[in-house]
């Protein structure tokens, strides 16, 4: 009998493996990855959690605890979801990058990747599971450096080579900034375990929610740890960073969700709750007030990410069945825009040059596809009417208690909607650069799929509700306060 | 032939001062010195002296493999180093100098400004009076005071050093000694062999992905040179 845990981690590792022989093959390394993925998707939203059921001939138990090395691991209904909405990221993502690369890296390292998360969700133990998230963090500065297409390589102009980071500070910084969230993470089950044994010792819980604020803070990129967002979103791949920014992020978010439900002390404390909107809004407003200024594509990304996250965050923070189901359902969301701008982003760099806006003048005449791709998905990210990113962003502004919260959100938005309309207005200008190759067709047949999805999503939010409503009923004590 | 317990007994008066105070020139060092090869070295000895004082608080064989852990990761970087610095000449021009500074291996194998040298220097001395401080006042349980003194000092140079520089390796080695200052607390808290497993692979992929790193942006600027 094959048990989730053993197919969800192992699997990933040894197609892995095969994909980093055949990386050369474009077309044959993205066919396996994606394939593999998807039909670990499959089974994650398929079959059921408390059955075994046969496939191909094979006896699976999806939900069946699994020990190794004296650890369980086993897959939750709410980790299920999780990992089923990650794969399917990763399928758009692996197919994608077989058309405009990515980094040869990117599929056999995004499967590890994707194995690693998969037993942070999946292993019993946090401290486990945050060793899990640190090891897979580690990996993606692999690909976040791997074969940078950075502007500058393409047009060797002084104005863009200040545009960039920097030589590999992208993949720097996230290294820094994960390896410096990890030790206050390891060292809270240990304060835990320690007030349990001494239950009058009430600063042990303190100090325990101390040390897990500051970890899921850099984690999370609230403000003041949040330059390693832009610097990824400049520095990596667009889809490696759209990746990197959905899966790590859903992965880190049902981790902090799994200890509210875990811990009472830590989800009845409004101290918490008060900590995120806080967090949330810091990061909404630095997100929509930077995008504001930026002058390149690249730069805005990150900042569209950050003010979207913060959104989520203050959702969270509201702490209520109906918050948590919009937080989720951002979420999800947000991966939908994030991946189609970060889609068009990728074309627009490899066939323009440049991703800043001085280069890219008239662009949309010649890559039509993925302008609107790359401008839509932005306008998702900042939560604009018909795209996806709107129906969980009004319904986070209506469920905010205080009104000045909700105007935030909303100048947040407004924001990062500005920088991407300005990149549009630009995209639409007059053209001068007449070397702009035109857009690769499968590439843009892609972008189409992502928009349609994008825009069909805007207008029937309610295709994910099901999904989401479930992982919110695993979460009872979250959603209870 | 001497048996492990023999040459950790033969090495036991290096288990307490000796051990912190080479922990804290080692440590200085790597803030200070421009030159890799010194700080690499400072490195490589920072992790001999962690493993000794490592024997006082788990078992002497998992000592020992975090210190060869240490050795493969310092390895690692030596080799990484020293590919980057292959070819890599003094600047001999102001413009140069500029050029050069763009470099992901700047630094590597060159010399140190005074005035740099000077600024670094007493940055350390400030780390280490605030050290000092926080070491008296907060003592880390779980350890002696003069093990929670290296853990804090390890971890607070190690911080210092990723403030003061973006050059891939010096942030390398500055975060190698942040976690091996941790680890030395942590050794005392959770004595699970899947933890120092697990510890001991995020070591080796952070010289990994910082080899990486340094090899990827050599040939990305390597690449803008021939243009």
């Amino acid at each position: 009998m094959l048990t989730g845990p053993l197919f969800l981690i192992v699997l990933p590792l040894a197609v892995a493996a095969v994909v980093y022989l055949l990386r050369r093959w474009a077309l044959i390394a993205a066919s396996l990855a994606s394939a593999t993925v998807f039909v670990m998707a499959s089974l994650c939203l398929r079959l059921p959690l408390d059955r075994s059921v046969s496939v191909l001939g094979w006896e699976v138990a999806l939900g069946e605890p699994m020990m190794v090395l004296g650890r369980e691991f086993a897959l939750e209904p709410a980790g299920c979801s999780t990992l089923g909405f990650i794969y399917l990221i990763a399928v758009v993502a692996f197919l994608f990058a077989w058309r405009i690369s990515q980094g040869r890296l990117f599929f056999p390292l995004g499967l590890v990747i994707l194995s690693l998360l998969g037993a942070a969700v999946m292993v019993r133990l946090f401290l486990f599971a945050v060793l899990f998230l640190w090891i897979a963090s580690l990996v993606a500065v692999l690909i976040i450096q791997g074969e940078r297409q950075g502007p500058s390589l393409r047009l060797g102009s002084v104005q863009a080579t200040e545009l960039r980071a920097g030589p590999g500070r992208g993949a720097l910084r996230y290294l820094v900034m994960v390896s410096l969230a990890i030790p206050p993470l390891l060292i809270t089950p240990w304060l835990i375990d320690l007030q349990a044994v001494n239950p009058d010792n009430l600063a042990l819980l303190h100090y325990a929610a101390v040390l897990l604020a500051v970890g899921f803070a850099v984690l999370l990129a609230v403000v003041p740890f949040h330059g390693w967002v832009s610097a990824v979103a400049i520095d990596a791949p667009p889809v490696v960073a759209a990746f990197l920014f959905t899966v790590t992020n859903a992965v880190v978010l049902l981790l902090m969700l799994n200890l509210f439900q875990s811990y009472p002390w830590l989800s009845e404390d409004p101290q918490v709750f008060g900590l995120l909107r806080l967090g949330g809004l810091l990061m909404a407003v630095v997100g929509g007030l930077l995008a504001f200024a930026q002058q390149d594509f690249g730069h805005l990304l990150g900042y569209a990410v950050l003010g979207d996250m913060g959104c989520t965050l203050v959702a969270l923070g509201a702490a209520s069945p109906s918050a948590l189901t919009a937080a989720l359902l951002q979420v999800a969301h947000r991966s939908v825009g994030l991946m189609l701008t970060a889609m068009g982003l990728a074309v627009v760099r490899r066939c323009a040059g440049s991703d800043s806006f001085a280069s890219l003048a008239g662009v949309a005449r010649r890559l039509p596809l993925s302008s609107a791709g790359l401008v839509l998905g932005g306008l998702s990210l900042a939560g604009m009417p018909l795209t996806a990113g709107f129906p969980s962003r009004w319904a986070i502004y209506r469920l905010l208690p205080a009104p000045g919260l909700a105007f935030a959100m909303l100048l947040s938005g407004a924001g990062v909607a500005f920088g991407y309309l300005h990149g549009l207005s630009t995209l639409l200008g007059p053209s001068t650069e007449s070397k702009v190759k035109r857009d690769p067709l499968i590439a843009s047949l892609m972008i189409l799929a992502m928009i349609i999805l994008c825009l069909g999503l805007g207008l029937r939010p309610q295709w994910l509700l099901p999904p989401i409503q479930r992982v919110v009923e695993s979460f009872s004590l979250v959603a209870r306060r | 032939m001497p048996t492990l317990p023999d040459v950790l007994a033969k090495l036991s008066f290096l288990t307490a001062t000796p051990a912190i105070v080479g922990l804290v020139i080692t440590a200085s060092l790597i803030v200070v010195i421009r030159d890799w090869r010194l700080s690499l070295a400072a490195l490589s000895a920072q992790y001999v002296l962690v493993g000794l004082l490592l024997t006082r608080l788990i078992q002497p064989q998992v000592a020992v493999t975090k210190v060869l852990i240490g050795a493969l990761v310092c390895v690692v970087l030596y080799l990484t180093a020293r590919l980057a610095s292959t070819g890599e000449e003094e600047p001999t021009s102001e413009q140069e100098a500029a050029e050069d500074s763009r470099s992901p291996v700047r630094a590597i194998g060159g010399g140190t400004p005074l005035a740099d040298f000077a600024f670094r220097l007493l940055a350390a001395l400030f780390v280490g009076l605030a050290v000092r401080s926080l070491s008296t006042r907060y003592p880390l349980p779980e350890v002696s005071s003069n093990i929670g003194f290296a853990c804090y000092w390890l971890i607070s140079l190690g911080l210092l050093v990723l403030m003061l520089t973006d050059e891939p390796l010096k942030v390398g080695m500055g975060l190698l000694t942040l976690i091996t200052g941790f680890e030395l607390f942590y050794s005392a808290l959770e004595h699970s062999l899947s933890v120092v497993g697990f510890l001991g692979i995020a070591n080796f992929l952070i010289a990994l992905a910082i080899a990486y790193i340094i090899a990827a942006s050599r040939a990305e600027v390597t690449a803008e040179e021939r243009g």
